[in-house]
């Protein structure tokens, strides 16, 4: 016997987390294209169009609220409310982090980059391939899929490390470069915790699907890296 | 005069002993073996040392004492099966809720634990059900101590047409409980939340309480037989949202003492009240025969959020039944 309302109701929810997810993912390679390009006006535009990304957070946000009060779910259903509930945050988590590479370009104003841009693209293109892979596994409830994007996040976390061991010898070798390096450094912090959220991701669509609750990656502290 | 609530001392329950009517001798047929006997898990017969509860929800948490046991149960109307091979435990002191669709037989079960079940004619059970390790159906256990230990409040309140303090002196005075009757019955009207409410007019009729204080009233009266157990069939099928609150905070406070099975057709009930869930369902048998069985029981966090069985996935989440 089907609940007809609340399961189309639960549909639609999921497609427009979808739709989020797949606007976020954008504004992640936008927000590099910005700070590669040195696009002042891009950068703008994204930061502008972060309060709308907001707005439909809180618009899903309300609609699980609302589930949760008038359907009384219980089982998947209640597992996947919450986890369409927590993904919706952590999207717009990672939409803010990309909006700090926008406000790092703009920051940067005409001061050419330290160096050209390698490690950071590339840490963009495997956030907005995990965040692809961690919506697809939720549009499927594939929880072995969602493992293996987690997994991915090693490779952001040790790209992110490169950059972090290359910049500080920048530093050393000219001190002068240190405002510029710390710009770069802070790019990729906001990519590597873009990553961490995509990884969360993954952890609410093995719950939804399993009703395990585990994290999937323990990350190595950056202190510990920089001292070896 | 009756004593404000600090000043009542009610002896522990467990202690009262029956001296009967002359025809009963529930002293020697039950009381000091079945009354008050607390179960070592260790000492229980070694004939249920290979049965294994189905706990379908895991092993039995170690901090927890059964207070039933229920063993390959079989439930028959006449020729017709009701309960099919029920395995469960109810852990002392918690709350239990049985869950399922109507016509599962949750209600047939839970007369199952006080051998109310005997009063329609042509009903037999197979398998066993152990109270503190003392089989309930076994020939020497007098089926009405059984229901003074073991008491039940149903789903339609029903107060006797008496008065209030008359309502629960009944069942201290049917029960040949000893003591202050005037103690003991206000012990558990305090105990059923509702003395603040009728202190002052006990001599009033029972019928003119509400819906919520009358089932509370039922509530003290099963209490005044001092149990140590307390089935409860759908105590708030017939009560409006805010006396279903009272009650369930009762019966949350009631925990500390007693051990509670209640049936609920409210799986939010179930869900908010309990600390166990069995769930039950129906199963088609040879011939189309429909009987009822437990498919799943355990935490009822765990049943609530991650189901086991999708039989029970299904129910809870409006799927069926």
């Amino acid at each position: 016997m089907p609940r007809t309302n609340l399961d189309i109701e639960l549909s639609n929810l999921k497609l427009q987390l979808l739709e989020y997810g797949s606007r976020v993912k954008d504004v992640i390679g936008y927000g590099m294209d910005a700070l590669k390009t040195r696009d002042r006006a891009m950068a703008e535009s994204i930061i502008q169009n972060d309060a709308r990304l907001n707005e439909t957070r809180y618009a899903l946000e309300e609609q699980c609220y609302s589930l949760l009060a008038t359907q009384s779910p219980m089982a998947h259903d209640l597992r996947d409310i919450i986890s369409i509930l927590l993904i919706a945050i952590e999207l717009e988590r990672i939409a803010d982090h990309a909006k700090n590479l926008a406000e790092i370009c703009i920051f940067m104003g005409n001061e050419p980059l330290l160096k050209p841009l390698i490690d950071l693209p590339r840490m963009s293109e495997l956030c907005q391939l995990m965040l692809s892979r961690a919506l697809d596994a939720f549009a499927r409830g594939d929880a072995e899929a969602a493992q293996a994007v987690a997994a991915m996040d090693d490779e952001i976390d040790s790209l992110y490390k490169q950059v972090l061991r290359e910049l500080m010898s920048c530093i050393v070798q000219d001190p002068h470069a240190f405002t510029r390096a710390m710009n770069l450094l802070f790019a990729g912090h906001n990519l590597e915790r873009a990553g961490d959220c995509i990884t969360n991701i993954a952890e609410r669509v093995i719950y939804a699907k399993t009703g395990e609750l585990a994290e999937l990656n323990v990350e190595e502290p950056v202190s510990a890296v920089t001292l070896k | 005069m009756i004593t404000s609530p600090t000043q009542i001392q009610i002896t522990s329950p467990q202690k009262h002993s029956r001296t009967g009517d002359g025809s009963i001798d529930l002293v020697a047929a039950t009381s000091t073996d079945f009354v008050g006997l607390r179960t070592d898990p260790e000492a229980l017969p070694s004939s249920l040392s290979g049965i294994k509860s189905q706990n379908f929800g895991g092993a039995k948490p170690a901090s927890l004492t059964a207070e039933f046991q229920v063993s390959n149960l079989n439930m028959f109307y006449g020729s017709a099966q009701a309960l099919k091979n029920v395995n469960l435990e109810i852990y002392q002191r918690q709350i239990t809720a049985i869950i399922g669709p109507s016509g599962c037989g949750k209600s047939t079960f839970l007369r199952c634990f006080n051998r109310m079940n005997e009063l329609i004619p042509n009903t037999r059970i197979e398998g066993q059900i152990l109270f503190r390790a003392q089989d309930l159906y076994a020939p020497n256990v007098d089926p009405v101590a059984v229901r003074k230990t073991i008491g039940m409040v149903f789903q339609k309140p029903n107060p006797f047409p008496k008065s209030i303090f008359d309502n629960v002196a009944y069942a201290a005075q049917i029960n040949n409980i000893k003591g202050n009757l005037k103690e003991i019955v206000e012990h558990a009207l305090i105990q059923a939340e509702l003395w603040g409410e009728v202190k002052d007019k006990l001599k009033q009729s029972g019928l003119a309480l509400s819906g919520g204080q009358q089932q509370r009233l039922c509530i003290a009266r099963a209490l005044a037989a001092q149990p140590e157990v307390i089935l409860m069939d759908e105590p708030c099928a017939s009560l409006d949202p805010i006396a279903t609150l009272r009650i369930e905070e009762l019966v949350r406070d009631l925990k500390k003492e007693f051990t509670i099975v209640i049936v609920t057709h409210n799986m939010q009930q179930a869900a908010r009240l309990s600390d166990y869930t069995a769930m039950m369902t129906i199963t088609e048998q040879e011939e189309g025969k429909r009987t009822g069985t437990v498919i799943e029981h355990g935490e009822t966090r765990h049943l609530f959020t991650k189901p086991r069985d999708s039989r029970t996935e299904d129910y809870i989440t409006g799927r069926f039944g």
